[in-house]
Formats: structure tokens, C-alpha cells, sequence
């Protein structure tokens, strides 16, 4: 039987596997979250709604609630905004994670475009920061304002180092192509080529999307989830507890295709051809953020929370040293390689 | 941040990411699954409290030392008054079993009390006799203990629960006639 040509589209296979495979890789860390942190205070976590998963359908259990509850808009909250950021929200988060290629084939954007991919990807995560002052602006009490304010202030604290150390990282690779960065790091990863970057890239990543030790906008302890604080049902299943785990996704496939190394060791070829090799190279990509992503939610379970002018200071003066000394690095790399 | 010594914060951050890996490979989970495993006290908990009215002599003792009036004195057909127990106010501190001269009160070590009423909470003599029937909700319940070996703390199963036994009766003494 002939396969129609539609069928074999890398641009339908990049959209199908990048949405399925974010969605799994969603649901499980947010179930490693839990659970690494359950082992770490000497708790069990989440158990008794599938004892022999290891409690692994909570994450569907705890959906399925998010989407049943009743929708609270409150009185006092502008509504369209209250209504409108929170898909925003998840949109802009998502969106990035589509502008990069997967495997050399397999892509959703095509060539010209593609070439800009992660500078597009950089672009509309470093716009969450607008989303979430907004969300701030649009729930309308003291706490959601804090939040909003303190989301508005770290975002000064982690820009200009993330996007100082991707910088880096293309001036070592002396293209910001992700399919020639990828083929540019097929026998040493990025993060060995520029540790400081890489560093950076995790100090920043962190700040950016509230991991902790920086999970400082929205803290239960002291703004009660800050900008999210109205948020209830569905909206806070967009936002704060599913949202951001989508942004932390974008972010780490991000570091994957430019730190570590992204489908390196696999060379696939054309894509109808070496169907199974485009998908084992994307599936590689996809471990690799996932184990970038474990290491992110990792942190909630050891680190304190600082202060947000501790973070401002820590990042004005040691991320951003450190942010140069890794273009001074590149540029070294830049002649001397 | 301010203050320390940059050596020392890597330090510091090395150090606390090593140790929530060594906790996240090999935790330390204490944590005991009630319905399934119960913790074993060894005899070694003060639980419900039992009476044998017929070694009861009405002195009210128990219902005078009982640091929350949980004790009240009911009347019985005999002419007599006899120790009864709101298990709502009971602390389970066992002072009136101590203070008994007669030993009429007897300890358990039954601590899995449930009631679905108010009701139910308060106990008369006539319900004291006989420690309550406590329904296993699973059909295998385990004992386990905590213990300490190999520098780590560590569950322990013992075994299957057996059924709960009423402590032997304490020395005899002359039974008042009633």
C-alpha cells in the first residue's frame, strides 16, 4: 500500500512527536518532582493511586481534577486578561520548543527560517516575563502585585547573562544554525567546549523559570504563588503548575541542541528514508532534555530560597562576571579553534 | 552570598547536590503504609481501657484523678455506680488505671480507635468488659519496628498482626461481692 505523501511530512511527524512527547515528558517530571523530593525529606510521595507505578497516575488524577474544577474568575480581576494570559501563556511557552529542529530532517520550520530558530526560541521565552506581570496586573490583589513586581526585577537578573552565555556559545560554534551547531559538537558537547556558559545557562535557566533556589516570584512562603495567587481549575493548571514546566521544557531542549550536544552521536539520514533514525536522533533530544529537566526540578529538594536582592546582587555581580568570562572564553575558541 | 567565601558557597552548593543524590539513589523512607503495616509497640503503649465491674468497688477514684472528667459514674441496676469512659476526652494517660486500688481497670495496648458518632465515643461498664473489635480493613496487616543498623535507620517487618489480646489480669485480689 502506497503511504500518501501528507502522511510523511517531517513537519506533521515534528509537530505529533514534539507534542506527544513534551505532554509525557510533562506528566513524569512533574511525578519525578514530587517524588525526588518525597525521597530526599524520607516521604514515599505519591503512592497510593497506582502503588506498582510508583504512583505514577496521581499526575492524571490531579488533571483530571484541575480540569473538573469549577472556573473562579474573582471580582475584583480583569477579566479578559484573567482569561486570556493564562492559554497565552502556555502558547508562548510552547511555541519555542517548534522553531528547533529535532533531527536534521525533521523540523517544523524550513530552511531560511530555520536558521533563526533558536534566536526566535530566545525571543518568545524571554516574553513569559511580560505574560506573567500581566497576570499580575490582571488578578488584582497585594500578593499577585508583589509577585508581578518581583517577576519584573529578576527578569533584570537572568537576561542579560542567558543571552550573553547562548552568545557565547555562537561565537564558539561560529554559526547560530542549530543544525550546524549540533554537527559542530558530533565529538565534544557544547557544555565541555564552554563550561562558564553552560554554568550561566543553568543559573539563568533556573531564574527564569522560578526553580528553585530562585523560585522567588512565586513563592508559597512568601507571596502565596504570587501572580498566580487567584488562579484556580484550569488556569492554574496552564500556569503555575503546568506552564512553567512547559517553559522549563523549551528552555532545556534549548540547552540540549546547544550544550549537550543534541542528537550528536546519531547522524541520521534523509528523512523518508531513515524514518526510524530521525526518530531515534529526536528521541535522544528528547532524553537529554529530560535529564536537564531532572536536574532543574532536582534543586527544589536541596536548595533554600534567596532573597530577591541576594539574587539581584548574586546576578548583577557573579552570573554576569561569570557571563563575560565565557565570551572571553569563546572568543578565545573563536581564534584560536 | 554576602559575606562568605565564593569557595565556600560552591562548597556549600557541591555539597548539598551531593547529598540529595545520595538520598535520591538510596533514600531513608520511614514512612509506615497504615492500613497495611501497623508500627509494633511491643505491649509498650497506653491503649483502651477495660473494667471488670466485678472487682469494682464504686470508690471513684479513677473518675476524681482523670485530668480530663472523661470518667462518669454510671448507675447500674445493682445499686451500684460504675467507671465509664468518653473516649473524647480520653488522653489515654491511664491515671485511673494506676490510681485503681482494685484493680478493676485493666490497660490494652489498642490504640486504633475509630467512631463514626459522638455517640459511640461514650463508653458505659457494661461496654467496658470487652476490648472493641477492631476490623482489619486490609486482609494482610503487618507489624513493623524502626530500627538501627548499618548507620541507617531502617523498617523492619515482623510479621503478620495477630489479634489483639487483653493483657493477663493483674494479681488477684478478693472480689467485692456485689
Amino acid at each position: 500500500m502506497e503511504i500518501p505523501s501528507w502522511l510523511l511530512s517531517p513537519r506533521l511527524w515534528d509537530f505529533l512527536f514534539d507534542g506527544v512527547v513534551s505532554t509525557l515528558i510533562l506528566l513524569t517530571i512533574v511525578w519525578a518532582e514530587r517524588k525526588i523530593a518525597a525521597r530526599v525529606q524520607m516521604r514515599v510521595g505519591p503512592l497510593h493511586v497506582s502503588p506498582r507505578l510508583g504512583g505514577y497516575f496521581q499526575l492524571i488524577a490531579d488533571a483530571v481534577r484541575f480540569v473538573m474544577q469549577e472556573v473562579i474568575i474573582t471580582v475584583d480581576s480583569y477579566r479578559v486578561l484573567f482569561v486570556a494570559l493564562p492559554p497565552l501563556f502556555v502558547a508562548l511557552a510552547l511555541m519555542p520548543s517548534f522553531m528547533v529542529p529535532l533531527s536534521p530532517y525533521l523540523a517544523l520550520l524550513s530552511r531560511p527560517s530555520l536558521h533563526y530558530g533558536i534566536i526566535m526560541a530566545l525571543a518568545v521565552l524571554f516574553y513569559l516575563f511580560i505574560i506573567v506581570v500581566g497576570m499580575g496586573w490582571a488578578v488584582n490583589n497585594r500578593f499577585a502585585y508583589i509577585g508581578a513586581a518581583r517577576e519584573a526585577l529578576i527578569i533584570t537578573a537572568y537576561e542579560i547573562p542567558l543571552l550573553d552565555a547562548f552568545a557565547s556559545m555562537f561565537l564558539t560554534y561560529r554559526t547560530i544554525d542549530p543544525i550546524e551547531i549540533v554537527a559542530k559538537q558530533t565529538y565534544i558537547v557544547g557544555a565541555l567546549y564552554n563550561p562558564l556558559a553552560f554554568i550561566v545557562y543553568i543559573i539563568g535557566v533556573a531564574m527564569a523559570t522560578s526553580r528553585f533556589p530562585f523560585e522567588i516570584a512565586d513563592y508559597e512562603g512568601d507571596v502565596a504563588t504570587g501572580p498566580y495567587s487567584d488562579f484556580s481549575s484550569i488556569f492554574l493548571a496552564l500556569t503555575y503548575a503546568g506552564g512553567i514546566y512547559i517553559a522549563l521544557f523549551s528552555y532545556s531542549l534549548l540547552g540540549a541542541l546547544v550544550f549537550l550536544g543534541g542528537w550528536a552521536p546519531i547522524a541520521p539520514g534523509p528523512w523518508p528514508a531513515d524514518l526510524w533514525g530521525n526518530l531515534a536522533a529526536a528521541a535522544w533530544v528528547m532524553i537529554k532534555t529530560f535529564i536537564l529537566m531532572l536536574f532543574f526540578v532536582f534543586l527544589r529538594s536541596v536548595m533554600p530560597v534567596a532573597r530577591l536582592d541576594h539574587t539581584l546582587s548574586f546576578s548583577w555581580r557573579w552570573v554576569l562576571t561569570i557571563a563575560v568570562a565565557a565570551t572571553a572564553v569563546s572568543a578565545a575558541e573563536y581564534f584560536l579553534l | 552570598m554576602a559575606g562568605q567565601k565564593v569557595g565556600e558557597a560552591i562548597r556549600a552548593v557541591l555539597d548539598v547536590i551531593g547529598l540529595g543524590l545520595k538520598y535520591t539513589l538510596r533514600p531513608e523512607r520511614l514512612t509506615i503504609y497504615y492500613p497495611y503495616e501497623v508500627p509494633d509497640y511491643m505491649g509498650r503503649v497506653r491503649g483502651w481501657i477495660g473494667l471488670w465491674t466485678e472487682r469494682c468497688t464504686s470508690c471513684m477514684i479513677c473518675a476524681r484523678i482523670c485530668p480530663t472528667n472523661a470518667i462518669k459514674m454510671y448507675m447500674e441496676k445493682n445499686g451500684r455506680r460504675y467507671p465509664g469512659i468518653d473516649y473524647g476526652r480520653c488522653i489515654m494517660c491511664h491515671y485511673c488505671i494506676d490510681a485503681c486500688p482494685t484493680y478493676a481497670l485493666y490497660p490494652t495496648d489498642m490504640r486504633d480507635l475509630a467512631f463514626y458518632r459522638h455517640e459511640d465515643m461514650m463508653y458505659t461498664p457494661d461496654m467496658m468488659r470487652k476490648p472493641p473489635q477492631v476490623p482489619k480493613l486490609v486482609p494482610q496487616v503487618v507489624k513493623v519496628v524502626h530500627e538501627y543498623s548499618g548507620g541507617r535507620v531502617v523498617k523492619v517487618r515482623l510479621g503478620e498482626l495477630g489479634e489483639h489480646k487483653p493483657l493477663p489480669p493483674a494479681p488477684s485480689v478478693p472480689v467485692v461481692e456485689s
